[in-house]
């Protein structure tokens, strides 16, 4: 093997152990909200919810984010990155502090064990974002794609600091706006500043890239960008200072910065070049179409915000189920078959591609895996939505086992890819 | 204590004091070792054959100076009175009929007592591609030379008498290769047309604009095998492929690239 040391995007020694994590944690989340299903039929602030949400928001959705985030940002930015070894600590402080924080929310232990796992994360985030900042600062690009990742990285930062003060809040409560509205506060600034702006920028670049489609218009991105952020900005204050109807344009202003960038997406689908999508493709486009429902869910509720406290408590769970089960997750996992197979046949077939007749990324897992996988989550969010809605804990139940198999399959192709032998058949024109 | 050509000047000197004056005698262009600002910069980087080079002087009239004042002189390594640094004048000659060129005078740093050496790697950092820097100095810059070489600069010196001229640009850019020297060249429209033209008649192209990734890099390796010793490969891609570079750079071929305009880069790739 040659040396690597020209390639700008790290070891997969820090890369591979998010994907690892990751994976487990998808799997403990569904093992856990199956046993926990009822509570998805009650207020949303309740320790169970409070715990399987952040076991999936930290140890799942972050998780992949920043190990993808590692490999992507030096080729988005043409750098090296700033620091491989704030990364590994930052990875062993995320899975420690949520794993931690998990159990803090789950047995609802108030005080020192809450406030201390959210310290760990803290730092964690603090981390990630110097390496982030470092390594933006040493790029020459300009481009709407870096503003997008720089930028989520502070709303990031911002729903971290925010979840430690709530942290300390409910422990020992000094603030003035009560707990849930900071707590949506908290919740919107994380899935919208940090997710869903990171999803844009990376999703921007990639997936036309994927669907090899060229001459993309960027004025929606960049239209995209500054709604999205100042409305945030103003929701923000207006969920702090209870004005209501601030809010609703706020809303309605990152509702317009939403569906530009899905109208980029619909763009490069259409103008593509690769017109079969693979099994990872189609799921991620049906993911962007599940983003559509909290869309218009958000309008509904900022029109009508008696609606989440007196009629609706299912409608704001399926809200959050929606976008953090329906559009993330789902995302990443049909994105991991885009990017995890490329990392791991960089590494093993570096030095022999074209040398030797080598197998292509895609053939790294079972495609008829990812299929089933794919129909079996669908159904089983489809279900999973339909129980909250009319209120059955077995219905929940039942899609929660959907999930659990799908989780299953993801698995399984995610080991086989991670643990993939270097497979080589007779040489052609060595 | 023994030395021989390639013994470090900062070494001599710490063993010896008495060898400031006494290399410093045998011409005024030895002065700036007495001011000890400048005897800080370039003592520890320059050896007895650098600063022979520096001085117009032997190394035979450098290592009988120190003899005197009691070092041995060790039967060493055979010294080369060049080791190349000033061969070829194609830098030059661009510099002289280029338009693309800045000037930075480092004499006046120099008389104040400082070490240009962080003002000029600011100068190079703000150069834009394909320009030239001339560093307009009183005495051959070798230690900056040794580090920009490293950096992946290509240099060159003229030399007027009183005045140097070191000529210094960017040979790739080194955020992609570090380390795989004059393998790179990001290029101008100009500069590249010139290049493929030596290829007339021996040049494949391949257009990998349509192919989802891998295929791109896939093809290119695939095609750069079978590619005959004298022709080349003349790519339209996409975008600069971040990760085949160093792919071709560890394979010992030589990429010349260019952006036309947003979405369409071309690259030429030949051993």
């Amino acid at each position: 093997m040659q040396s690597i040391a020209s390639q700008n995007a790290p070891g997969p020694s820090v890369i591979i152990p998010h994907f690892l994590v990751g994976g487990l944690v998808l799997l403990v989340f569904t093992v856990l909200l199956f046993l926990s299903a009822e509570s998805l039929t009650q207020h949303f602030f309740n320790p169970k919810i409070l715990a399987l949400t952040h076991l999936l928001v930290l140890g799942w959705i972050t998780m992949i984010i920043f190990g993808a985030l590692y490999q992507l940002i030096p080729v988005i930015m043409e750098t090296k990155l700033f620091s491989e070894l704030l990364a590994k600590i930052s990875f062993i402080l995320l899975t420690v502090g949520t794993l931690l924080l998990t159990l803090s929310f789950w047995n609802f232990w108030l005080g020192t064990y809450l406030i201390f796992s959210g310290c760990i994360i803290t730092l964690s985030v603090l981390l990630f974002s110097i390496n982030v900042l470092f390594t933006t600062r040493s790029s020459k690009i300009k481009s709407i794609e870096k503003k997008f990742i720089f930028t989520s990285t502070i709303w990031l930062g911002f729903t971290v600091l925010m979840g430690l003060i709530l942290a300390i809040n409910l422990s020992f409560p000094f603030l003035s706006t009560p707990h849930i509205e900071l707590l949506k506060l908290h919740a919107h600034a994380g899935i919208v500043g940090w997710i869903i702006q990171l999803i844009i920028g990376v999703g921007s670049k990639i997936l036309p890239m994927f669907l090899v489609a060229h001459g993309m218009n960027k004025k929606k991105l960049v239209f995209s960008y500054y709604t999205i952020n100042s409305g945030l900005f103003v929701g923000i204050f207006s969920i702090y200072f209870s004005w209501h109807f601030i809010l609703i344009l706020a809303s309605g202003v990152v509702v317009l910065g939403l569906l530009a960038f899905l109208s980029y997406l619909y763009e490069a689908y259409r103008i593509r070049v690769k017109k079969k999508l693979d099994p990872g493709m189609k799921q991620s486009f049906v993911s962007f179409f599940i983003l559509l429902f909290p869309i218009l869910l958000v309008l509904l509720f900022s029109f009508d915000p008696d609606l989440i406290s007196s009629l609706s408590i299912p409608l704001s769970i399926v809200y959050g189920s929606t976008l953090m089960i329906g559009f993330i997750t789902s995302l990443i996992m049909g994105q991991t078959y885009k990017t995890l197979p490329f990392i791991i046949w960089l590494k093993v077939y570096r030095g022999h591609v074209g040398k030797i007749k080598i197998p292509l990324p895609k053939e790294l897992y079972n495609e008829n895996i990812a299929i089933a996988q794919r129909w079996v989550f669908n159904s089983g969010f489809i279900i999973v939505t339909g129980g909250i809605l009319l209120v059955q804990k077995d219905v929940i139940k039942t899609g929660c086992l959907f999930l659990i198999l799908a989780t299953l399959f993801y698995n399984f192709n995610l080991f086989k890819i991670i643990f993939h032998k270097p497979k080589t058949y007779a040489a052609t024109n060595a | 204590m023994k030395i021989d050509s390639t013994t470090r000047i900062s070494v001599i000197i710490k063993h010896n004091n008495e060898a400031i004056d006494a290399i410093a005698s045998i011409n005024p262009h030895f002065n700036k070792l007495r001011n000890p600002i400048l005897r800080k910069i370039l003592a520890p980087r320059v050896s007895i054959a650098d600063a022979a080079r520096i001085g117009k002087c032997s190394v035979d009239e450098l290592l009988v100076k120190l003899e005197k004042i009691g070092f041995e002189i060790s039967s060493g390594p055979i010294l080369k009175k060049e080791n190349g640094l000033t061969k070829s004048n194609q830098l030059t000659e661009e510099a002289m009929n280029s338009e693309k060129k800045e000037s930075l005078d480092v004499r006046p740093i120099l008389e104040s007592g400082k070490d240009p050496f962080n003002a000029i790697m600011e100068k190079l950092s703000k150069l834009q591609p394909g320009y030239i820097l001339e560093v307009i100095n009183s005495f051959e810059p070798t230690p900056l030379i040794k580090i920009l070489e490293k950096k992946g600069y290509s240099t060159e010196v003229k030399d007027q008498g009183e005045i140097i001229y070191t000529y210094i640009r960017q040979i790739q850019t080194k955020k992609i290769a570090e380390g795989d020297q004059k393998k790179l060249f990001a290029v101008s429209i100009d500069e590249f047309e010139q290049e493929k033209s030596k290829f007339k008649n021996k040049l494949t192209e391949i257009d990998v604009r349509d192919l989802e990734m891998p295929l791109p890099m896939v093809t290119i390796l695939n095609e750069i095998e079978t590619l005959l010793p004298d022709s080349a490969l003349f790519v339209h891609h996409k975008k600069i492929p971040q990760y085949l570079l160093p792919e071709l750079a560890d394979r010992n071929f030589k990429t010349w690239y260019t952006e036309i305009k947003e979405g369409n880069i071309q690259l030429l790739i030949h051993r």
